[in-house]
C-alpha cells in the first residue's frame, strides 16, 4: 500500500516511473518479454514493498461508468453507402450431359452483369434514459430499370422503459426468434414483424424474460378485418430462460384468417454446449384453427451445431431440418457452412453447402473475399447448383423472354462470379 | 569432534529421509482449494456489483493494431455479466450477456441474439469470453506442483494446476502468485501440454477492499509473425478504467437492456 504521508512528493514520481515501466513497453515498437513487464523501479524501498504494482483508487463515485451516458445522447444522424459492380459467367448445363442435348460449350455459356447501390440513413435520438427514437430509411437501385426504389422505411420506432424494468418498442421494427441460420428458422414465429408495425413489451417474469408482441401488416388491414378490429392483428408471446448449461424458450403465435400460415403456431427452443460444440434444437407446430381437432399439424424441426477450433480460426455451422408439410415424409434438408483461416494476405475463404433430400437438389458455394484498398472489397464466388430444373434448389427455366426468343435460365449449374464493392459509413 | 560428526550425520540422514515430506509438492484437495480460494477471493466481488470501462488493444504483428472499447457490468453473486461494445463504430451496439454457463451475443444489424460459447474468443482477440467472469480457480483446478521464484521484482509462489472440470478454456495452467495473493502471471496449456497463452497482470487497482486487474497483457503463444528477423507474438492489452462497485439496476443484466442501449 502506498502511504501518501510517508512518500510525500515521491508518490507522483513513483507513479510516473510505474507508468513508464509498465505502460510504455506495452506499446513500444519492439516486443518486450512478458516477464520484463514486472521489472519494478529499483528506487528506494519500492522493490521490497509488497504493494508495488497496486494503484489505489478512492474516487469511485466521481469516476465511474455513468449509466445515463449509455442511454442518453443528442440526436445523431448517420448513414452508410454500398455500391457494387459485378460480372458472371456460367454454364446452363454440363457439356456432354443428356440435359445439354449435344449443345457446344459456347452454346451452354451465359454471361451476366450486376450493379447495386444502396444507401441507408438513420436518426437516433435518446433525450431521456427511458426514451429513444430511431428511424432508418433505405434507398436502393433497381437493377432492371436503373432507377432508385424508395426511400423505404426500414425501421421507425420509439422505445420506452418503465421503471428500469419493462422495456417496450413501438413502430416498425425487426425481431428474430429461433436459432436457424442456413436453411430456415422454423421457430421464428415473428418473421413478418418487419413487414408492418408492432408493439413489443419485454419484462422479467419468474426466472426468465417474457416477450409479448402485437403486430399487423398492410396486407392484413381490411382483409378481411378493418384496422380497428383486434382480429386484424397477430399476437405472439415468448418466455425464455436458462438453467445451468441449458437455455430454452417457449413461444406461440395467433392470427385469425392468416393469409400465409396456419392460424395457430407454437415453438420451443433448446440450446446447450457439449465440449467444443454448441448445439441447438428448435421445434415448431402450426395448426388450422377451424380444423384443429382432426387436421394434423404441420411440424418443423431444426437441429444445429456450431464448432470452432481452439484458436478460433476454423469454424463450422451445420443444420438439419425436417418439414412435415412435404409429402411422404420427404421434407428433409441439410446444410453446412465452413469458415477457414484467413490467407496470408487477409483474404477470407468460405464454403457453404445446402441439400434437399426430397428431390436430391442442392447448392455448393465456394467463395473468397477480401479488401483490396480502403473501403473497397473484392469477392469471387463459384456457385454450383445440382438437381433437375424446377427442383427445390434449382429454379425452372424461363423460356422466350428475351428479344431473340432464346430461353433464359434462372440458375446456371455452375458460375464464376466476380464483384467489387465500395462501402463506407458516415 | 567425533560426537559432533555423528550428530551431524544423524541430522543429515533424518533430513534426507524426511525431505520428500518436508519439501513435497503434493497438496491435499482441501489445501489446494484453500490456497486457490484465497486467490479467487481478492478478485471476486461477491455481494457487490462491478462496472468499468475496458479498452482492449489487439496487436497483430505485420497486420496492425485494432482497438475495442467496452463497458462492462458484472454481478458475481448471480454469475452474470453484460458487456456493451462502444468502439469501433462498426461494432458499436453489439452486446454480450452471460448468465451462469450461458452466453448470448446481440448483433444490432439483424437485431438478433445468438447463443455463443464462453470459450470463444472475444471480438476475435486473444481474450476469451470466460476471462471476464469471476475467478473460480478453486472450483475449476487443483494444485499439482509448487515452486517459488522471482518474477521481475516480485517474489512469487508458482503453482502448476490441473482442471477438475471440463468447463474451462484450458485444462492445465501455471500461475505466479505474489505476496499479496494476487495472480501476477499465468500460462495456459492444452491437454497435451502445449503452451497456448501467457497472461501478465502488471498492475492492479485497489478499490475499497477489492482488487481490480487494471492492466492485463495476453500473449498468444501460437500466433504471431516474423518481424525484422525475430518472432513477434500476437498480443492483447486490456486497460481497465472507471472501476466501481456501485449498485447497478437489475435490468442491466438483461437482454432487454442490451437492446435498449444498442444503436
Amino acid at each position: 500500500m502506498i502511504d501518501i504521508k510517508k512518500t510525500g512528493f515521491r508518490l507522483p514520481v513513483y507513479l510516473i516511473v510505474l507508468f513508464i515501466i509498465t505502460v510504455i513497453p506495452l506499446y513500444s515498437e519492439d516486443q518486450v518479454s512478458i516477464d520484463d513487464l514486472f521489472n519494478q523501479p529499483p528506487v528506494e524501498q519500492e522493490n521490497t514493498d509488497p504493494d508495488i504494482g497496486i494503484k489505489t483508487d478512492n474516487s469511485e463515485t466521481e469516476d465511474s461508468v455513468n449509466l445515463d451516458d449509455l442511454t442518453t445522447s443528442p440526436a445523431k444522424f448517420s448513414g452508410s453507402v454500398s455500391a457494387g459492380l459485378g460480372m458472371g459467367a456460367g454454364l446452363i448445363e454440363w457439356p456432354g450431359s443428356i440435359a445439354a442435348g449435344g449443345r457446344s460449350f459456347e452454346d451452354l455459356m451465359r454471361y451476366s452483369g450486376l450493379y447495386s447501390t444502396t444507401a441507408t440513413f438513420s436518426v437516433d435520438a435518446r433525450p431521456e434514459p427511458w426514451l429513444r427514437f430511431y428511424s432508418s430509411v433505405v434507398i436502393s437501385l433497381n437493377e432492371d430499370t436503373l432507377s432508385f426504389n424508395g426511400p423505404d422505411v426500414k425501421e421507425l420506432f420509439i422505445d420506452y422503459t418503465f421503471k428500469d424494468t419493462v422495456f417496450s418498442r413501438v413502430g416498425r421494427q425487426s425481431l428474430t426468434w429461433g436459432h436457424g441460420r442456413l436453411i430456415g428458422n422454423p421457430a421464428n414465429l415473428v418473421s413478418r414483424v418487419s413487414e408492418g408495425i408492432a408493439v413489443r413489451v419485454t419484462l422479467p417474469v419468474g426466472a426468465g424474460t417474457l416477450n409479448g408482441v402485437v403486430y399487423s401488416r398492410g396486407a392484413w388491414v381490411n382483409n378481411p378485418y378493418s384496422n380497428i378490429n383486434p382480429l386484424t392483428y397477430a399476437y405472439a408471446g415468448q418466455w425464455e430462460s436458462s438453467a445451468g448449461p441449458l437455455a430454452f424458450s417457449l413461444s406461440s403465435h395467433f392470427k385469425m384468417e392468416d393469409d400465409a400460415e396456419e392460424d395457430i403456431a407454437a415453438a420451443g427452443t433448446l440450446s446447450f454446449g457439449i465440449g467444443s460444440f454448441d448445439l441447438a434444437v428448435d421445434l415448431s407446430g402450426h395448426w388450422d384453427r377451424e380444423n384443429f381437432a382432426y387436421k394434423p399439424a404441420n411440424w418443423e424441426a431444426l437441429g444445429q451445431f456450431f464448432w470452432e477450433n481452439s484458436d478460433g480460426r476454423w469454424s463450422m455451422l451445420g443444420e438439419y431440418m425436417f418439414d412435415s408439410s412435404v409429402d411422404a415424409w420427404m421434407g428433409h434438408y441439410a446444410a453446412l457452412g465452413l469458415k477457414t483461416p484467413k490467407l496470408a494476405s487477409g483474404w477470407q475463404p468460405s464454403l457453404r453447402w445446402k441439400h434437399a433430400f426430397q428431390d436430391n437438389s442442392g447448392e455448393l458455394v465456394a467463395g473468397i473475399s477480401g479488401g483490396i484498398a480502403p473501403d473497397l472489397s473484392l469477392a469471387v464466388g463459384i456457385p454450383l447448383v445440382y438437381g433437375i430444373p424446377g427442383s427445390y434448389y434449382r429454379a425452372e427455366l424461363i423460356t422466350n423472354l428475351n428479344s431473340d426468343g432464346n430461353s433464359i435460365p434462372i440458375d446456371n449449374v455452375v458460375s464464376l462470379l466476380l464483384s467489387i464493392t465500395l462501402s463506407f459509413s458516415f | 569432534m567425533k560426537l559432533n560428526l555423528n550428530i551431524f550425520t544423524l541430522f543429515t540422514s533424518v533430513l534426507l529421509i524426511l525431505s520428500p515430506l518436508i519439501f513435497s509438492n503434493e497438496f491435499s484437495p482441501e489445501e489446494s482449494r484453500r490456497i486457490l480460494f484465497r486467490v479467487d477471493k481478492l478478485v471476486s466481488y461477491e455481494g457487490m456489483d462491478f462496472s468499468g470501462e475496458y479498452t482492449i488493444t489487439d496487436f497483430r504483428p505485420g497486420q496492425g493494431t485494432s482497438r475495442t472499447k467496452t463497458t462492462m457490468f458484472r454481478r458475481d453473486s448471480e454469475d452474470t455479466f453484460t458487456i456493451i461494445i462502444m468502439e469501433p463504430i462498426s461494432d458499436k451496439g453489439k452486446g454480450y450477456l452471460r448468465r451462469e454457463d450461458k452466453m448470448w451475443l446481440y448483433d444490432p444489424v439483424p437485431r438478433r441474439f445468438t447463443v455463443i460459447s464462453a470459450r470463444d474468443r472475444f471480438q476475435s482477440s486473444n481474450v476469451r469470453n470466460s476471462d471476464f467472469t469471476k475467478s473460480t480457480l478453486a472450483e475449476d483446478y487443483r494444485i499439482v506442483g509448487h515452486t517459488m521464484g522471482q518474477l521481475g521484482s516480485y517474489q512469487t509462489d508458482i503453482y502448476d494446476l490441473e482442471a477438475v472440470t471440463d468447463n474451462v478454456s484450458f485444462p492445465k495452467m501455471k500461475i505466479w502468485i505474489d505476496q499479496n495473493n494476487l495472480v501476477r502471471k499465468f500460462e495456459d496449456y492444452s491437454l497435451s501440454g502445449r503452451h497456448m497463452r501467457t497472461t501478465a497482470i502488471p498492475l492492479y487497482t485497489r478499490v475499497a477492499e477489492s482488487y481490480v486487474p487494471s492492466q492485463i497483457v495476453i500473449q498468444d503463444e501460437l500466433r504471431g509473425k516474423e518481424v525484422n528477423g525475430s518472432f513477434e507474438h500476437q498480443r492483447t492489452i486490456i486497460s481497465v478504467e472507471k472501476a466501481s462497485f456501485m449498485k447497478l439496476p437489475d435490468m442491466v443484466f438483461t437482454r432487454a437492456y442490451i437492446e435498449r442501449v444498442s444503436r
